[in-house]
């Protein structure tokens, strides 16, 4: 069995073997951060394909100080905003509707749902939603970083992460029944 | 019920570690884009897989609102990019990468080789790209789709952010039309590699006091003409200028864009909000003061809805009286749908107060 550091060492040189052996090995914690980024899995496999060319192409800048598979999840995070951004022409919301009104513990999610299900869920949200949502309560960005990411206001990304909030709640609540 | 009320902690506590089987075909075509290592492999070299060197290019607009609303939304839009990423194999023994970017449109222009170069550009270099620029900034080849943008409707704004008043609060996101354009196409044969730049590039038109977010992506380090060294940046030039993103790669080659802002006269509304109507000669009249206006209608209403002034003059105002009697004190509110000179039809609406 390599150890990380060979492993990372090996496709460094380009060694298809060890560049195999990393694709296998973080492929499937990596495709879940895409997928939660996309709308199916299709659209998720082609960011994984992306930010692996990418991960290969920048591996030799990797300081081993830091997790390599948080660097990666970066990678994977970063593209996958990228394809949002490129997708904005297709995608636009209008919700002038309240935000402020949230529902509040009419119905409950039972404890049991599978990862599996949830991510089902999150790939129901239209874009803007899943992709601020994602960006704060999963990778702890702040609002001002997704409003320079993302290129809209703040208030934007504090509405939108309430409604997918609100939305992924009614979502869950609905998947159950 | 507790993850029902933090559904962000229990998404993320859910799906950590969680994995999920990509299907054959990823490692198969990423395969493919991998080159194979050299049989001896002695000498060090780097994939040549791409950093995307894309200077990809979306100007959008919002418009400027200084208070901020709440209450109101922005419809997005970018211009999308149409680019195909391919990597390609390395040629031979160094450590430079190559890269291309296809362009599905068809150039416009012929490429114009610019000398890859890692030093940085020289004013007077730059000064001759962005001439060279304006000559290839044209033949759009792609233009967005006018129709599904819409000038957004403000809610109401509360008194405190009308208080800052003069702002246009109606924010329409001007998308930019694609062009692509190749500013860099270097020398194969000195086995430089290959980057093309697919960029925005039409001259885009705002209105004084817009902001305008500008975007690169792609490379590993940025810099802008106003000094800038984020991938986004956001300025609101106060004259039609000019500006330039150089984007490196991570083999340090770059890419410089250039594009202009364009300032184009926009009807300007100032509405105040609050007077005082008790014929001392100061604030006696509620109305609202515009520039470049071509038509305007306002309409003011008390908290039940009922119409108290109604008027096409940009010039009248309201003097808090309503079939001859004085309305009392308190809060109204009010509606403009007004035309600017540029010829988008705007809507502006808050509160005001009328004080006794």
């Amino acid at each position: 069995m390599a150890s990380e550091k060979e492993i990372i060492k090996g496709c460094i040189k380009g060694e298809k073997k060890y560049q195999k052996l990393l694709f296998d090995q973080y492929a499937p914690v990596l495709l879940t951060v895409c997928m939660r980024y996309s709308h199916d899995k299709a659209n998720a496999e082609d960011i994984l394909q992306e930010g692996f060319i990418k991960i290969f192409d920048n591996l030799k800048r990797f300081r081993s100080e830091g997790s390599l598979e948080g660097w990666m999840k970066r990678i994977m995070v970063n593209t996958a905003l990228n394809h949002y951004r490129a997708n904005l022409k297709h995608i636009y919301h209008k919700d002038v509707d309240d935000y402020a009104e949230v529902i509040a513990g009419n119905s409950k999610i039972r404890a049991d749902l599978y990862a599996k299900d949830i991510l089902a869920v999150v790939q129901q949200l239209p874009p803007g939603y899943r992709t601020v949502f994602n960006m704060f309560d999963i990778e702890g960005y702040s609002h001002k970083e997704i409003a320079e990411k993302l290129g809209v206001s703040e208030n934007t990304s504090k509405t939108q992460l309430l409604k997918a909030r609100k939305l992924l709640r009614k979502l869950l609540a609905d998947y159950e029944k | 019920m507790s993850e029902y009320d933090n559904i962000g902690k229990f998404v993320k506590e859910q799906l950590e570690g969680h994995q999920e089987q990509p299907s054959g075909q990823v490692w198969q075509s990423l395969e493919k884009q991998l080159p194979s290592a050299p049989a001896a492999s002695g000498f060090k070299w780097w994939y040549a897989v791409a950093g995307t060197v894309v200077v990809a290019a979306a100007v959008y607009f919002f418009a400027f609102s200084s208070g901020d609303d709440v209450s109101t939304e922005k419809v997005h839009k970018k211009p999308d990019t149409e680019i195909v990423q391919q990597a390609k194999p390395e040629k031979e023994n160094n450590e430079q990468k190559s890269l291309i970017v296809e362009e599905k449109t068809e150039q416009s222009q012929s490429a114009q080789a610019v000398q890859n170069n890692s030093t940085p550009e020289s004013p007077v270099r730059q000064k001759k790209d962005i001439s060279e620029m304006k000559v290839t900034d044209d033949g759009s080849t792609e233009s967005p789709d006018v129709n599904t943008i819409k000038s957004r409707e403000p809610g109401i704004n509360t008194p405190q952010n009308v208080a800052e008043g003069g702002e246009i609060v109606v924010q329409n996101d001007t998308p930019v039309s694609m062009n692509p354009d190749p500013v860099f196409d270097g020398n194969e044969d000195d086995n430089a590699g290959k980057a093309r730049a697919v960029v925005f590039s039409e001259n885009p038109e705002i209105c004084a006091g817009e902001k305008v977010t500008l975007w690169a992506s792609g490379g590993v380090a940025y810099e802008w003409s106003t000094g800038d060294t984020d991938s986004v940046i956001t300025v609101v030039p106060d004259q039609s200028i000019g500006y330039s993103v150089t984007v490196w790669n991570d083999n340090e080659k770059k890419i410089t864009h250039n594009f202009n802002i364009q300032l184009k006269e926009c009807g300007m509304l100032y509405v105040p909000n609050a007077f005082t109507p008790n014929a001392d000669g100061y604030n006696d009249i509620f109305k609202a003061y515009g520039v470049a206006i071509e038509s305007f209608r306002m309409q003011i209403m008390n908290k039940n809805g009922l119409i108290v002034f109604e008027s096409e003059n940009l010039n009248e105002g309201w003097d808090g009286t309503y079939d001859d009697r004085l309305m009392p004190a308190g809060v109204y509110l009010y509606r403009i749908v007004y035309t600017g000179v540029e010829g988008d039809t705007k809507t502006k609406s808050g509160t005001l107060t009328l004080i006794r």
